[in-house]
């Protein structure tokens, strides 16, 4: 007779490794290659090294980039879309702090055909008036929804309090800056930052020899810009809590974060464990207690992010209408708890072993290989970075979590944002 | 191709296997037939609501998660109008501690009222978040209420209301677990590093003791077919003006649906698209537009969504969008667009062949329509389509008579 109250006996997972790319550098162009066995489809990254840091205006970057595709002297947009179009070719485009990825998927066999299209237009294009007004327009629109949102005005509000309204990342966007960026700032970014193809290629594909076929595409690249650096510039509120209201929000938005050690400090991957266990996945101390024993949200969530020479954590929900106040001394017992009392054995291998399973799974998918590597390389990072995480996921102990849990969270340096209806 | 094997354990349970051999992690997918087109008018939002009760602890496991998690394992769930789906991913040496939870939750839930009340205020929650704190989140409540007028459809997943939520008793979530949740009644697929053999055993062990139980034999209405068109208005807190028009079109196992994706592909997928192009670029009546067709098993909608630009009325948007549907209906459609969209259609196939988790859920999608060849011959049935085709449908689908409008206006610009 079956007895299913006996669990099946767990076993510890084989050593963990990571895919890590074919580096070959073509002309002025550097590709990284991964290998998917059999597979017919083709993801190109095209990662530029500028992102919006330092961009001379505000969306300067996001225009010049999100408009990369439309148009030169001799094509319209239309024309090129309908090109990649025909061809099966679905294009991306995102811009972050340091980088911007271009990114192409297509069936193998089409490669050839979009880069042909595709890498003059980068070198050429000219961003005609009408499809930058097009842009203009959509993402105007697109900020006018997201500040009805309770979460979107929670985290500018963060923003301004952890890097201070004086920076980069805490300026607060207004509707004005995306009327006043006009083609000629966006050609003169153009021109200074992306022209000369200032871009590594990551690619996956199942033809080990695709970067040899395609590589002369980029050979008009010219030299790179220098490596970025790597500071956060910031400069926190003195205030560590606001209020916002909200017109009728049918809940409130709850942020609390704070700026942390970075990623060469000894202390990082014990600190992204304590994060895991406080809030980063579905049995964390702060679901358990505030979804699942109070019902007072459908999700919150914990997430420790490298940001420059920074970890920036933060904690994030929306919880029911006038519950807010609750849900922040929920918050503060949750962490005052991991400093007081040693975490149990049973949890401590509950995190250690769904960390580990975690990155199992995704190393197991291969269409992430390609932002696994885009995002190493953004901060700076390599592999081995990846390597000390699982050794210290296997070697941390409860004692460290105290200590780390004293070290780093006290409750009263932590920023705290409310949007709300309440006043 | 996905390769697979398939059998049926004695209490019904229906298994597919996918093997991939170098593969260090293990996908467990189990789909229940039953979605929200099974509930009680009067009782929506249940089938959804269930979802989160099966995490609640089962007859002999009282932390499904924690037991997961603690062997390695992720896992979610969803429901939608047709189905509920449960996944989980292990690694291979930890693929027994799936087989356990799931099955022990297929055998008896331990239903507690404490679960249930925590649940329903987390769902309550979800409802409040997703549908009432988001600016356009009753959509669909207004859409489908009004396109179906005898199907389920008429409501969305999470329920028309959030009092059906809070009225939910203990002796209904028992109800419906008996009526439901069985070997009968659900595909379990297993895909990844487990072999066939190893798969076969795990399975004879933990879910071929299980008894059978009864197969939702569900005969949904069939919507009558639409002959008048129905309009919406409604005005809210939101910062812009939006028009939704959705016509009637076949169900998921129709000969039509795949030339019916291609024609919603063709009028708004991209920035390529007939009405982009014409609305948002050539014409600026629109700041943005787009089509799609909702993928639902029994009778689905084709969708247009557009926001008009500042000074242009939901009257003359909608106007315009008539006109434009008219041209694409007599003169836009040709082979080398409807290659284009089939191209399209590869690649974003291709992409779906690689994660395991997505092959296993496709392959229960589509036993569960019937036929389970239908994830393989996905390209083949868009390639049959011929363009008399496409045109004879965009003429007989994209009619007035046929039309749901939502003109969405907003309180104060």
């Amino acid at each position: 007779m079956l007895n299913r109250a006996i669990a099946p006996k767990i076993h510890v997972l084989d050593s963990i490794i990571y895919p890590e790319p074919e580096e070959k550098t073509f002309k002025n162009t550097t590709f990284y290659t991964f290998l998917i066995p059999g597979s017919s489809v083709v993801q190109m990254d095209i990662v530029f090294t500028k992102g919006f840091l330092k961009q001379g205006q505000p969306l300067l970057a996001n225009f010049a980039f999100n408009l990369l595709l439309s148009g030169t002297e001799k094509l319209s947009s239309n024309e090129i879309n309908n090109s990649l179009d025909t061809l099966g070719a679905y294009t991306s485009m995102k811009v972050h702090q340091n980088h911007s990825v271009l990114t192409i998927y297509c069936v193998e066999e089409n490669l050839k055909n979009v880069l042909e299209i595709m890498t003059p237009i980068l070198h050429e294009v000219n961003y005609p008036e009408q499809d930058l007004a097009v842009y203009r327009n959509e993402i105007l629109n697109n900020y006018k929804i997201s500040k009805t949102k309770t979460s979107y005005n929670a985290k500018v509000a963060t923003n301004r309090l952890l890097y201070g309204t004086d920076t980069e990342l805490g300026y607060t966007i207004k509707e004005e800056d995306y009327k006043t960026v006009s083609r000629g700032t966006i050609q003169e970014f153009h021109s200074k930052n992306i022209h000369k193809g200032n871009c590594y290629v990551v690619l996956s594909s199942g033809n080990p020899n695709l970067q040899e076929e395609v590589s002369s595409y980029f050979d008009s690249f010219g030299p790179k810009l220098s490596p970025t650096n790597h500071k956060l510039i910031y400069n926190s509120s003195k205030t560590m809590n606001e209020l916002i209201h909200v017109n009728n929000a049918a809940q409130s938005a709850v942020c609390v974060s704070k700026i942390l050690i970075g990623p060469e400090h000894a202390d990082f991957h014990k600190l992204s464990f304590v994060n895991t266990l406080l809030g980063g996945y579905f049995g964390s101390r702060l679901m358990s207690n505030i979804r699942e024993d109070k019902g007072l949200t459908y999700g919150i969530h914990s997430s420790i992010r490298i940001n420059g020479d920074k970890g920036v954590f933060d904690i994030s929900t929306e919880v029911k209408g006038n519950k807010h106040q609750q849900c922040l001394e929920e918050i503060d017992k949750e962490i005052i708890n991991l400093q007081e009392e040693e975490v149990s054995s049973k949890e401590m291998e509950t995190v250690k072993n769904y960390t580990l399973g975690l990155i199992t799974k995704n190393i197991s998918n291969p269409t992430n290989n390609n932002n696994r590597l885009i995002n190493l390389k953004s901060k700076g990072l390599s592999y081995s970075h990846l390597y000390n995480y699982i050794n210290t996921i296997n070697d941390i102990t409860s004692k460290d979590v105290l200590e780390i849990s004293n070290t780093y969270f006290q409750t009263s340096s932590l920023y705290k944002v409310v949007a709300t209806k309440d006043n | 191709m996905i390769s697979y094997d398939k059998f049926v354990l004695d209490n019904g349970l229906r298994v597919i296997h996918h093997y991939e051999p170098d593969s260090s992690m293990c996908v467990l997918n189990t789909l229940y037939n039953v979605g929200a087109r099974d509930e009680d008018p009067e009782k929506t939002g249940f089938a959804h609501l269930f979802e989160h009760l099966m995490f609640g602890g089962s007859i002999n496991i009282s932390n499904f998660d924690g037991e997961l998690q603690l062997a390695g394992g992720v896992n979610n769930a969803f429901t939608s109008n047709d189905i509920t789906n449960y996944y989980n991913v292990i690694p291979v040496c930890n693929a027994e501690t799936a087989f356990w939870l799931e099955s022990d939750r297929m055998l008896q839930l331990d239903f507690s009222q404490k679960s249930l009340d925590v649940q329903k205020s987390v769902v309550i929650e979800e409802y409040k978040q997703r549908y009432l704190n988001q600016p356009y989140g009753n959509i669909w409540h207004l859409i489908r209420k009004e396109a179906y007028k005898v199907h389920p459809y008429a409501w969305p997943t999470i329920g028309k209301e959030i009092k059906h939520i809070e009225d939910a008793t203990l002796e209904y979530v028992k109800d419906f677990f008996n009526r439901f949740y069985n070997p009968s009644n659900a595909i379990l697929c297993v895909a990844g590093g487990l072999s066939l053999e190893e798969t076969k055993k795990l399975v004879n062990k933990w879910f071929a003791p299980i008894k059978a139980g009864p197969i939702n034999k569900n005969i949904y209405p069939k919507e009558p077919e639409q002959k008048e068109m129905r309009r919406i208005s409604v005005t809210e807190d939101v910062p812009k003006d939006s028009i939704y028009m959705c016509f009637k079109m076949c169900d998921r196992l129709h000969e039509d649906y795949y030339a019916t994706d291609v024609l919603s592909d063709l009028l708004g997928q991209s920035e390529s698209s007939f009405l982009h192009l014409e609305l948002v670029k050539k014409e600026a009546i629109f700041t943005k537009i787009s089509a799609f067709v909702m993928g639902s098993t029994n009778d689905g909608l084709i969708v247009i969504n557009g926001m008009p630009n500042d000074g242009i009325s939901l009257e003359e948007a909608e106007q315009k969008i008539w006109e434009k549907l008219k041209y694409f209906k007599s003169n836009y459609l040709d082979n080398s667009k409807l290659k284009r969209a089939i191209n399209k259609i590869k690649t974003s196939h291709g992409f779906s062949m690689i994660e395991t988790l997505e092959k296993a859920m496709n392959l229960c999608f589509s036993e569960n329509y019937g036929d389970i060849e239908i994830t393989n011959n996905t390209i083949d049935e868009y390639e049959k389509i011929r363009l008399f085709k496409l045109n004879k449908l965009a003429n007989s689908l994209l009619k007035k008579e046929k039309s749901t409008i939502l003109h969405y206006y907003a309180k104060e610009k």
